[in-house]
This record gives structure tokens, sequence and C-alpha cells, in this order.
């Protein structure tokens, strides 16, 4: 599979425009960055995946400082990886589990780590979070580090330590 | 005294399976003695009077444990195994969260280690069934309880329980930021001594501490000993007592260079001996003075 002949596959299908990014691995696997400008758009990037063939590996997600999430789904065609990036501001993107079932843990996590919804996601079960906790777990922010030295205010158990230890 | 047949039933709350793979060895290899013991694994917990945790309590397994426990008949111990059980070790402080164990049941014994080695885990089924006899009888748990199997002593090349040479220590505080499970605390007493204390219950053998440690004052022992009560679970903690000096001539708190570091720039006793006494800004003035007054 050629880059070349991927984008000539969603060339026209793409509505919002998008850049296209080519990459190399250290051991010479090409790989593709296809950045969207309009997150609608993944459903016909999806679609030609699947006409090739394709799946989806995984997703990656973040929160960006300014509160918006970015979200890459991370395509095989082949062995040739196509890295698909989209932007939401509301917290949601559109599932594209139906086109390609490959993506469906993936966006069941985004969900409940991230808390972004894929929109038509087949389904509303949490994949691995417990339901006592909120999602959108990943979203706060701990820095480094507070995390190395325990994010809870006040530690408790070390509060025992300290007073069955004399000083 | 009547005769206890331990019934032991497992229950994993989330562990890595670190801990349980090790357990299985216990209870499968002859040389770790579990059989001498007379404990039967049951797949009931309806049946059983010892309970082994594994885990540091996820949400997900809080409601499992809590089923468990409704199940069993009293009396029963309960043996925490792993440092993850005891104090959620690494995994403290996360989300997902909800231990340890014994917030929600009470523990009779701790088995620490990120996992524990077999013999420590055996040990610590001996002090449970122990606990077990004492309950069945209506005694009262004992503070302590000798340990069982004795020799706890790891290969050379393992980390057990870690240590700290007082005498290098400089109170820097490196382990106890590169520490992944916050099992190092240093403080201050505030008239002139840090204090250092390793928690073993919180510490999960890594060797980051020893790694990261510019003076080479904290390093592994190689003793597993580490199958303790509950009583002893806040109190297993290593400490030491570093000297904050006071200068000789102007009186400052200081902290005179370690004899681990000093040793590694300096062949002879003798430099050792000049910074003894006082602080650096009066040794660097008493110099200057020698060399141009
Ligand atoms: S104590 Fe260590 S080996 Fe045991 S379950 Fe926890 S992380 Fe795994
Ligand atoms: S043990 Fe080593 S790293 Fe830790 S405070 Fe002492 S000198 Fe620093
Ligand atoms: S070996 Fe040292 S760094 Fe690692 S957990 Fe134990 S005390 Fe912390």
């Amino acid at each position: 599979m050629k880059i070349e002949e991927f984008n000539n596959a969603i060339k026209s299908k793409i509505s919002s425009g998008y850049e296209l990014k080519e990459d190399k691995d250290s051991y010479g696997n090409a790989s593709a960055w296809i950045i969207l400008s309009n997150k609608r758009d993944s459903e016909s990037v999806a679609k030609a995946v699947k006409a090739y063939k394709g799946r989806c590996i995984v997703a990656t997600a973040y929160k960006n400082i300014d509160g918006t999430h970015t979200v890459i789904y991370h395509f095989d065609i082949e062995g040739l990886i196509i890295n698909l990036q989209l932007e939401t501001e509301d917290q949601s993107i559109f599932s594209i589990t139906p086109i390609l079932p490959s993506a469906n843990w993936a966006e069941r996590e985004i969900r409940e780590m991230y808390g972004v919804e894929p929109i038509g996601h087949p389904d509303k079960d949490r994949l691995f979070l417990d339901y006592s906790l909120a999602k959108g777990v990943l979203n706060e922010y701990i820095s480094l580090s507070k995390m190395q030295l325990g994010v809870s205010e006040t530690d408790v158990l070390w509060e025992n330590v300290n007073k069955e230890v004399k000083q | 005294m009547s005769e206890v047949i331990p019934k032991l039933f497992r229950i994993n709350t989330g562990s890595c399976n670190g801990c349980d793979v090790e357990f299985v060895a216990t209870a499968f290899v002859d040389k770790f003695q579990l059989e001498t013991l007379g404990v039967e694994l049951v797949n009931d917990v309806k049946d059983a009077n010892l309970l082994v945790i594994t885990g540091p309590l996820t949400a997900r397994s809080e409601s499992f444990l809590k089923n468990t426990l409704t199940k069993l008949k009293k009396p029963f111990v309960v043996v925490g195994i792993g440092t993850c059980s005891v104090s959620c070790g690494i995994f403290r402080d996360s989300y997902a969260i909800n231990g340890p164990i014994d917030k929600f049941v009470e523990v009779d014994v701790n088995v620490a280690g990120c996992p524990p080695r077999p013999q420590s885990i055996a040990e610590g089924i001996a002090k449970g069934i122990k606990v077990l006899e004492q309950k069945m009888n209506g005694e009262a748990t004992p503070k302590a309880i000798d340990t069982i199997f004795k020799d706890f002593s790891a290969p050379d090349s393992f980390r057990g329980r870690m240590s700290l040479n007082e005498e290098n220590c400089t109170a820097c505080r490196t382990c106890e930021i590169v520490c992944p499970s916050n099992a190092i605390e240093i403080s201050s007493t505030g008239d002139g001594w840090f204090v250092h204390k390793i928690w073993h219950n919180s510490c999960c053998f890594c060797g980051n501490c020893a790694y990261f440690c510019p003076t080479g004052a904290i390093f592994s022992t190689n003793s597993f000993d580490t199958a303790k009560l509950q009583s002893e679970k806040f109190s297993d903690v290593n400490v030491g007592y570093i000297d904050y000096k006071k200068c000789s001539s102007c009186g400052d708190r200081y902290m005179p260079p370690s004899k681990g570091l000093l040793s590694k720039a300096y062949t002879h006793d003798d430099v050792t001996k000049l910074n003894e006494k006082i602080c650096p800004k009066c040794r660097k003035e008493a110099n200057f003075k020698r060399m141009y007054a």
C-alpha cells in the first residue's frame, strides 16, 4: 500500500480539507498523517480504510491546554500506518465503529478516559472504568512533581507511620 | 486446644498477578512447606477460614470483596499478600484504587513484597494459622509472633528489605523523590537531626533509591522477613538519624559531606578530618585567612 494511492482515494471524499504528512520510522517503515480540518470527515477516511481491508489498531486522545481534545486514530493497511488526527471542542466525535468494528474498544476507552463521546457508537457500556468513577479521569492535570511525591494532600497512611515511629 | 484445619480461599482484588503467581509457587512447590502446615485449598469461600487477599482493591473489585466477606463464617483470619494489599504500594493515590484492604476487612497478617518471596508467603500463612488457632480458642491476638520458618535470606543478587547507613546519608532527599511507592520520608526534628524513614510495607523493592543515592547510603539487604502482624503494619520502619551538625565556629547548622562521598574523592582519612567541625562557609573563610591574611 502506497501513501499516494490512499491519498487519491480520499481526496475527493473529504469535504473540509486536510493536511497530509509523510513520515518514516527508524526501520524505514512509512506512515502517513492525515490532519482533518473538520472532525466530521473521519467517516470518509474510515470508509476508505475499510475499502482497502484495513483496520483500526488503536486510538490516542489528549486534552489540550485550551480545553479542547485531540483524537488520533491509528489505522493499518497492509503494513502502512495511517494516523488520522482530528480536533474537537465539544467533547464529541463521530463514531467510526459502524464502519470499522475494530475501532470499537478504542472509542469506548476514549469515552471513559477523556469524556469524549463517540456519537453513534453502538455500545453504551463502560469498557474498563468502574461505574463508581466519573468518566474523563485522564482529563485531570497532575504535575509530575506532585505525582512523584504522592498526589494525596494528606497522606493518611504516612500519618499513621509517624504516630508509631518516635522521632 | 482443638485441632484447627486451615481452609484457604484466595481472592484477587485487582493484583497485577505477580503475587498470585508467587502464591501458586508457594502452594505447589514442596520446598516452601505450605503442605506441612496442613493447609487445604478450598474453592468455595463458605468453607474457608483463612482468606488470602492480593491486590490494592480496585474500584471494580470492591463489590466482589464485599460479597465474599458476607459469605465467610467466623472465626476466620485474613492474610494480605503483597505490598499492594498492605498499603496499595505503587498504585496508591490512583483514581481507581479504593484500598488498602484493611478499610473493608479486619486484616490479621500482612506480607509485604512486590511480590513477596514464597518463603515470606508461607510464613504469613503460618502466622495466620497461629492467629486462627487463637481465635478458635477464644484468645486475644498476640502483639507479635515469633518467626516460624526462620530463614528469609535471599540470594545475594536479590533485593530484600532496604536499609540505611546513616553515616553516609546527607538527607539530600533524592531517594524520597525517586521512590515510586512513596515508601521513604525524610523529616527534620528541628533540633539538629534529620529522620530518614523507610516504610517496608510500602516498598516495592525496585532498588531505585539505591541506584540514585549519590553516596551509596541506602542499600538493599537480602532479608525478606516481611510477614508481619497487622499491629506491626505502621511500625515496621527502618529509621535513620542524620546529624545536622552545628558549626563550631559560627554556630549555624550545616550538613557535613558524607563519609561515602569523601571516601570516593580522597584516599586519605585526614581530608575527612578537615571537614569535621566547621561549616563550608567558615572553612572557606579560614582557608582564605590562612593563605592571604
Ligand atoms: S504487590 Fe506487586 S506483585 Fe503483588 S499485586 Fe501488587 S504490584 Fe503486583
Ligand atoms: S539515602 Fe542517599 S539519596 Fe537518600 S537522602 Fe540519604 S544520601 Fe540522599
Ligand atoms: S526499593 Fe527504594 S525506591 Fe524502590 S520502593 Fe523501596 S524504598 Fe522506594
